[in-house]
């Protein structure tokens, strides 16, 4: 491997230079674990100076968690069960600051062939550690996200298929409130989760729905921070005020239109949301036998995931609802 | 106790909707006496003020979690399960209740409501404690 031959002192010099300069940590380490020689860029690592750093072993700087296992391979290397080992592991530190390594240990024999050094490669992989931890709790939160969805979706099909129902118009509906959740979802997605601007959502949730129709809403309101889950339930509201005006309301003749505002109210207990979608010119409307998904929805899921109250009018001139509630976001 | 539905419930859960799901299902069992809270305090106002004999507590509400809920009711001998999305982290901090886990289904919630142990029963209800 290593030739010695009339040019050894520039040899040396080299395999010196090396040693030093290496962009990775070098170090011979005794068998007892005594740093005996270490280079440059082992001493930043570790942020050592270089007599700190060789007066101490590699144990004094090892997390403990991760002794046991080093000390171990170690003793097989020393023993001449396998030939090298490599593991990831922690130092801390002179600052105490915790630090992750890749660790890769091989053997050096003397003449006689016993065990004499360890050679150690040490990389910091700190960073690396450190995306992945972050690509950890991505995960993890993916996967709360992904549950709680299930469990809406599950929440929605309950309430959307049932006995009375025929089939075909459930199946429509469903499909229908699935839209306006994945809506939101591209909005929060956006957001990264953190919340939803309240027009976003209306505008959003109404993309599923013809122009002609969507024309006659008009929208007016001021921004309005709206939590994850609000934006969700507000998503499906709007699909379910949308839908019943196109098949019922004032959005099934060609005069009618409706009209969504919402404002900051304040009094005595702080500032207030109030909002209210208001339909006219269209044929008069009056409460179903039957409380459906809809009702259900807009009387009690709504004001509850927006801690207020409402009210659904079925007036002579058209439908109304009218919601106040605390101002959102903040509590989110 | 094994086999007899409790009479009045409380169902702990700050999302509206699966909180109005499940109580449909546990009225469609049989139970008709159901009170629903979304925050801890309201909770607690609740098990204050109605002797309440079971009941279901979602595990994450909001910024909250319900195990302060969970160690009254257990000082109070009344029976309660976990429900949650997710197996959770909780370690139980000297609260034991069987998990139920979203989605729940009705012979779940029917298993949970009648045996003080549906964790021996069902591969999908687990332990918290």
């Amino acid at each position: 491997m290593y030739h010695w031959t009339d040019d050894w002192r520039e040899e040396t010099e080299l395999v010196d230079a090396t040693f030093e300069n290496a962009a990775i940590g070098i170090a011979h380490v005794g068998l007892d674990g005594a740093w005996l020689r270490v280079n440059e860029r082992l001493l930043e690592i570790v942020g050592y100076d270089r007599d700190e750093l060789l007066a101490i072993t590699f144990q004094d700087i090892t997390h403990p968690d991760d002794l046991e296992t080093d000390l171990g391979r170690l003793q097989a290397l020393i023993a001449g069960d396998i030939p090298h080992y490599q593991m990831e592991k922690r130092y801390f530190r002179k600052t105490g600051e915790q630090i992750w390594v890749n660790l890769t240990v091989g053997l050096q024999r003397d003449r006689d062939g016993e065990p004499d050094f360890c050679i150690s490669l040490i990389e910091d992989i700190s960073s690396r550690k450190a995306d992945e931890e972050h690509l950890r709790t991505l995960i993890d939160e993916l996967n709360h996200r992904v549950k709680n969805t299930l469990a809406t979706v599950q929440a929605v099909a309950h309430m959307s298929f049932r006995k009375d129902e025929p089939i075909a118009d459930a199946k429509r509906d469903f499909t229908g409130r699935m839209q306006a959740l994945s809506s939101a979802h591209d909005i929060l997605t956006e957001e990264k989760w953190t919340g939803a601007d309240f027009r976003e959502v209306v505008e959003h949730a109404l993309r599923p729905f013809g122009h002609e129709e969507c024309g006659r809403i008009k929208i007016e309101g001021e921004a309005v921070r709206l939590g994850a889950r609000q934006a969700l339930t507000l998503a499906m509201a709007i699909n379910e005020l949308t839908t019943n005006a196109i098949k019922y309301g004032a959005l099934s003749s060609e005069d009618g239109a409706v009209t969504l505002h919402w404002r900051r109210a304040s009094d005595d207990d702080g500032d207030r949301l109030a909002f209210a979608w208001i339909e006219c010119g269209g044929p008069p409307c009056r409460e179903p036998e039957r409380k459906g998904f809809g009702t259900t929805l807009l009387t009690k899921i709504l004001p509850g995931d927006f801690r207020g109250t409402a009210m659904l009018d079925y007036s002579e001139n058209g439908l109304e609802y009218h919601i106040e509630t605390q101002w959102p976001g903040e509590a989110e | 106790m094994s086999g007899a539905l409790p009479e009045k419930i409380l169902i702990v859960e700050d999302e509206y909707m699966l909180a109005h799901m499940l109580q449909e299902m546990i009225e469609s069992l049989g139970v008709a006496d159901i009170s629903h809270a979304a925050t801890l305090a309201d909770a607690h106002e609740l098990v204050d003020a109605y002797d309440f004999d079971f009941a279901f507590l979602d595990i994450n509400l909001g910024d909250e979690n319900s195990m302060p809920l969970a160690r009254e009711l257990q000082a109070r001998e009344i029976r309660f399960v976990f429900a949650s999305g997710y197996d959770s982290k909780y370690d139980g901090e000297g609260v034991s209740a069987p998990l139920l886990r979203k989605p729940l289904a009705l012979e779940e919630i029917r298993t949970a409501l009648m045996h003080d142990r549906p964790d021996e029963s069902s591969e999908r209800i687990g332990r918290i404690g």
